[in-house]
């Protein structure tokens, strides 16, 4: 036993050098790598200057008589002055991603806190100023001709893929991956070949790209896009992708071929799926362990300004009160709190006399510093005008004349929240500007029910009506909210007090996910409440055109149905003109509002807060808010 | 008696998993983050997950070869709106179509021919849309990345006429000269594959059985593949065994905490029988019982972690079962590392159980010091310590070994709620996310686990009875 004790002793010993050693190695090769990329930056900043100022370059392009598309950057990094070895730690609640693989998945946190970083884009927005003109990233110069129908996309020579992390590159068994792999326009031809591969099962993407007519790499740095129709959405679609490395995803974990006929199947479960993600951009997918952590690493070799930030991780874990922990210790250098959070560390000491407050938290003495932040997205609740109860306008704006949403953002999500005036970005002029949110007025919603001819004939205090030549019953209906969400169940039972006042019996089903989408698709529901993002440039078929009402899983779900919408809303997919598409926009708007078919209850606020150390922190415009790219830290430790 | 009881057990897992209310979903998103498009891509999409896992098929018989063209054409004029229903019927009938697969399709062909004949387009249409998506077979074995010449030979051809049917579609509003192309397209391939659909008696048994969820699933179990992950589409097998260590080193060190101080407690209580020092503990450990471990964890987590407002206290992490920079370290601190992590987790799991088993240890040695072999040791003027110890221990101890097998599938399973205050990506944590995500693949893995454990404790607790007492034998 005490021999055993020994021996232990001794290989501790050892290993502690071992370990100080090659740790010591690391910081050296380091050192040397830190150097030999701001050599690189220097060559760099003279290279990506050039084809701006040397016009001659545009020799062998296919239009040389169009403008650049291109717009230039308008936001730059690192600032002056900033540190540009710290390192940030994020927060990531959701648990293990499912996968990595870009063209399968598509979770709202995985693209906006890996891919952005991890992908380059043919270009980008000018997400903190203006997003709708977009910069190069991958290309140095797009030309759109053909009435918006033909791109042709010019990329940057000397761009390379990462190299290949959660796979021991050592070993025999990966030598095939072991090597440079220059990036190419075929790299984009096989994304697109996979994003459209029938068997390939990516859905939510392939619907964006239905009027594609063609890909192919003219050489090896010129990708031609060409569309069957001018439709809005062509730009974002055409320049907004990013490559997918062919070198791969083409193979087998041997590095044999895949062979063409299961190429598709065999995608979908692709054995580096799980593994991580290989891209072009600022930031290098470096380490994963499931269960544990996440690590993004700069990649020094980048062709573009680099950011200021060395690393980004992101401890994972799967509970989101662990999120204040967190931060409190000093794991998490940033992390966005939920309303009640930021309820329970700040708003509620708001105003309380120094000696009140706890002294030793750290959200309070300073040392983590709160910025409250609007989230492109509005919450909702709508209404089945499939059912009887809901197809007369006039009780579904009595609807949201009863729904308390002031008070629903005011007592229940801490004020942090703003009432929602339709489902258009607030920062776009989308909105109809004379639209007010509908008050809450409990009599002007019993009146509208009145003039629908609802009214109580048997005393029971509900009121009722003979539906569709039934018999009269009272009106009675449920809601389907999602259950794991107290904050959702505390606004119904506002919601449910109110309606009772004006003879309405609501009762609320707390469904989880599955089996509210399941009754959602199979249209078994009164009424729900959801969220929808808010995208920057929305293309409002998927939710509002009436034949996605016929469309199994379709997401006009309460089957809004205006032919004057459907109209307005085919006419936008069309039209490419700003200020046409303003007008047309604010007449949807309009009509939407008209017809109530959702009731908008509010776009939420959230809290994103940081350690003492982070600066420079701005927000975009744009998902995702708290893009870290133009940030620095004068923390190395995370 | 093992296997035929664990045969009826997964029977019995695999029918409530089916038939439980819920779908399953690759994309399973929060009702917080906002939905995505969605529309005839999605609805391809999701065919194709289904068909991954067999989710389109039957689960237990399967009587396809029987269905009626009367029956296929009245769902055609439901899905074609020839019928006025309400729109979830529809939409319920078309998932069911689709699924049909390959057993549609000469049905939905006499339906295009009766259609075209009367008439009646938009029945045919409708029919030429669902042909479109039933027809195409489908691949074998795709992900075998090094495939037989005879397999290779199989999907190339399968996969040649899958782009081959690819293009006999057509809009609804298109010309009828367009649609009359695709038509005849469909009936020349048809007369040539005629055969296909012509099922023989031994074809109809074999279909029956097999061509079934639940014979699938068995046919790869027996072959020791418990299939990918509907959501990661990773290997159940291999994600669990990841998972085992984490799991086991939380429950394994809480029993055998739990046992360390129970036994002990039990015995004290025994000897101390009705004593003050007796109840005082009984209340006290009960006290403990009655306490939920999710708030117990949560109120440890607030104060002793080390996001704790009081600096005092911030003795241990937040969660998670290593620290940053793990891999960096020497084995001993890598040790130290993982207790450290796990003495929150490992307590709020233990405390609970402490009440029940030194109630055991007590009654158990209690029933054994009544006895008559214990009072001829006393009388014999043994000294106490040996009359306990030697003597009514041991009998003492056959209760809480039972208990053992009780505990341990629960020791695989590791505790839901406490991997998850935690963040510990145990197995517990791994099953609750795949049942509500509907990854019956996941659930059926684990819970099969489990039953293996269940009877592979009650073998131990026979082993265990008859190491502790010699006079019980098994032959």
């Amino acid at each position: 036993m005490g021999l055993l004790g020994v021996s232990a002793l001794q290989l501790h010993a050892v290993e502690s050098r071992l370990v100080t050693q090659s740790q010591q190695l690391r910081v050296l090769g380091e050192a040397t790598e830190r150097v030999a990329a701001q050599l690189e930056r220097v060559r760099g900043g003279v290279s990506s200057a050039a084809p701006a100022s040397n016009e001659p370059s545009l020799q062998g392009v296919l239009h040389p008589e169009l403008k650049d598309f291109l717009k230039a950057k308008e936001t730059h990094w690192p600032p002056a002055g900033a540190k540009t070895n710290g390192t940030i730690a994020v927060d990531w609640y959701s648990g293990d991603p499912k996968g990595f693989n870009p063209i399968l998945e598509n979770a709202g946190n995985y693209n906006d806190k890996v891919l952005r970083y991890v992908e380059s884009s043919v270009a980008r927005q000018n997400g903190w100023t203006n997003p709708d003109s977009l910069y190069g990233d991958l290309a140095w110069r797009v030309e759109v001709a053909d009435d918006f129908k033909e791109f042709t996309i010019y990329l940057r020579k000397g761009v390379k893929w990462h190299s290949v992390s959660g796979v021991d590159l050592s070993s025999p068994r990966y030598a095939w991956l072991n090597q440079e792999h220059p990036l190419t326009a075929h790299d984009f031809v096989f994304m697109f070949d996979m994003l459209l591969h029938p068997q390939v099962q990516n859905g939510f993407a392939k619907s964006y790209y239905q009027e594609l007519a063609s890909w192919k790499a003219l050489d090896d740095h010129t990708l031609q896009l060409k569309w069957k129709k001018t439709q809005a959405g062509n730009v974002d679609q055409s320049l907004l992708i990013s490559p997918l490395p062919k070198f791969l995803y083409a193979f087998a974990e041997d590095g044999t071929p895949i062979p063409e006929a299961t190429l598709g199947l065999a995608f979908n479960q692709h054995w580096y799926n799980n593994r991580g993600i290989v891209g072009t951009g600022p930031y290098r997918f470096a380490n994963y362990t499931p269960g544990v952590s996440m690590r993004l690493e700069r990649n020094e070799d980048y062709y573009e300004e680099l950011p200021a930030l060395k690393s980004i991780t992101y401890p994972i874990y799967t509970d989101r009160t662990q999120t204040v922990l967190k931060l409190k210790s000093g794991e998490l250098s940033f992390g966005q709190l939920s309303q009640g959070q930021y309820r329970e560390e700040v708003l509620r000491f708001e105003g309380l006399p120094e000696a009140e407050r706890p002294k030793g938290s750290p959200f309070l003495n300073g040392d983590i510093k709160c910025d409250v932040v609007d989230d492109p997205r509005y919450y909702y609740m709508g209404w089945n005008e499939e059912n009887p109860l809901f197809k007369d306008r006039r009780v579904r704006r009595a609807m949201t004349l009863a729904l308390n949403r002031q008070e629903i953002v005011t007592k229940v999500f801490s004020g942090l929240g703003q009432v929602a005036r339709g489902p258009f970005l607030e920062t776009t002029p989308h909105l109809a500007p004379e639209i007010q949110p509908l008050p809450f007025d409990l009599k002007q919603a019993g009146a509208l029910l009145a003039e629908a001819g609802w009214s109580d004939t048997d005393g029971d205090g509900l009121l009722d009506k003979a539906l569709e030549g039934g018999k009269r019953s009272p009106f009675a209906f449920t809601l389907l909210i999602y259950g794991s969400s107290p904050e959702f169940s505390s606004a119904a039972n506002i919601f449910k007090e109110d309606l009772l006042s004006i003879g309405i019996k609501m009762s609320i089903d707390a469904a989880e996910w599955s089996l509210m989408q399941k009754r959602m698709e199979e249209k078994k529901f009164d009424a729900y409440t959801g969220a929808w993002g808010l995208p920057w440039s929305q293309d409002p078929y998927q939710l509002w055109h009436s034949s996605q009402a016929d469309v199994p899983k379709g997401s006009n779900q309460v089957g809004f149905r205006n032919a004057k919408a459907d109209a307005l809303i085919e006419e936008l997919r069309n039209t490419l003109d700003k200020d046409k598409r303003t007008v047309m926009f604010r007449d949807l708007h309009r009509i939407i509002h008209e017809e109530q078919p959702y009731s908008f209850m509010f776009v939420p606020r959230f809290a994103d807060c940081y350690r003492k150390g982070l600066e420079g922190v701005i927000y975009s415009k744009t998902r995702p808010v708290a893009n870290v790219l133009p940030w620095w830290s004068t923390r190395t430790d995370g | 008696m093992m296997i035929p009881t664990f045969f009826g057990i997964s029977l019995l897992i695999f029918a409530v998993l089916n038939f439980a209310p819920g779908r399953p979903g690759a994309q399973t998103q929060s009702a917080d983050v906002a939905g995505d498009a969605r529309g005839e891509a999605t609805q391809e999409s999701y065919k194709i997950f289904r068909e991954q896992f067999n989710l389109d098929k039957p689960v237990l018989l399967n009587t396809r070869f029987s269905l009626q063209t009367s029956s296929v054409k009245r769902d055609l004029e439901v899905i074609a709106k020839l019928v006025d229903v309400p729109i979830a019927e529809r939409i319920v009938l078309q998932d069911r179509l689709e699924d049909l697969g390959q057993y549609a399709v000469p049905h939905l062909l006499t339906v295009l021919e009766q259609a075209d004949q009367s008439g009646e387009v938009r029945l045919r249409d409708t029919a030429v849309y669902f042909l479109r998506l039933t027809a195409p077979r489908r691949l074998l074995d795709p992900f075998n990345p090094q495939p037989a010449p005879e397999l290779r030979a199989y999907n190339d051809e399968v996969s040649a006429e899958r782009s081959r049917l690819s293009q006999f579609r057509y809009a609804f509003d298109a010309p009828e000269s367009e649609k009359r192309v695709v038509i005849s397209g469909w009936r020349s391939w048809y007369e040539q594959i005629r055969g296909r659909y012509d099922y023989s008696a031994a074809d109809k048994v074999r279909i029956l059985f097999l061509d079934t969820r639940f014979a699938t699933y068995w046919r790869n179990l027996l072959r020791l593949d418990f299939g990918v992950s509907l959501a990661t589409r990773e290997p159940v097998m291999s994600t669990l065994l990841s998972k085992l260590k984490y799991s086991l080193s939380l429950s394994v060190m809480s029993l055998i905490l739990a046992y360390l101080i129970a036994i002990p407690l039990g015995i004290f209580s025994a000897v101390r029988r009705d004593t003050r020092a007796d109840r005082a503990l009984t209340v006290s450990l009960f006290m403990l019982y009655s306490l939920p471990s999710f708030f117990v964890a949560t109120v440890l987590l607030f104060f002793l972690s080390a996001g704790s407002n009081w600096e005092g206290l911030r003795l241990f992490p937040t969660g998670g079962f290593q620290s940053a920079g793990f891999e960096d370290l020497t084995t001993f601190r890598k040790a130290t590392d993982v207790l450290w992590h796990l003495v929150l987790p490992v307590g709020s799991l233990t405390y609970g159980s402490l009440a029940v088993l030194s109630r055991y240890m007590r009654t158990g040695l209690l029933e054994v010091i009544g006895s008559d072999y214990i009072r001829t040791a006393r009388a014999k003027g043994l000294p106490e310590r040996l009359v306990i110890g030697k003597h009514a221990l041991r009998n003492g101890l056959l209760p809480i070994i039972t208990l053992l097998a009780g505990l341990l599938p629960a020791v695989l399973g590791g505790s839901v709620v406490i991997e998850y205050i935690f963040g510990i990506p145990g197995i517990g944590l791994w099953t609750i996310e795949s049942i509500f995500q509907r990854d019956y693949n996941v659930i059926m893995g684990v819970q099969l686990l489990s039953t293996v454990l269940v009877l592979l404790g009650i073998l131990l607790t026979d082993i265990g009875y008859a190491l502790v007492d010699p006079r019980i034998r098994y032959n």
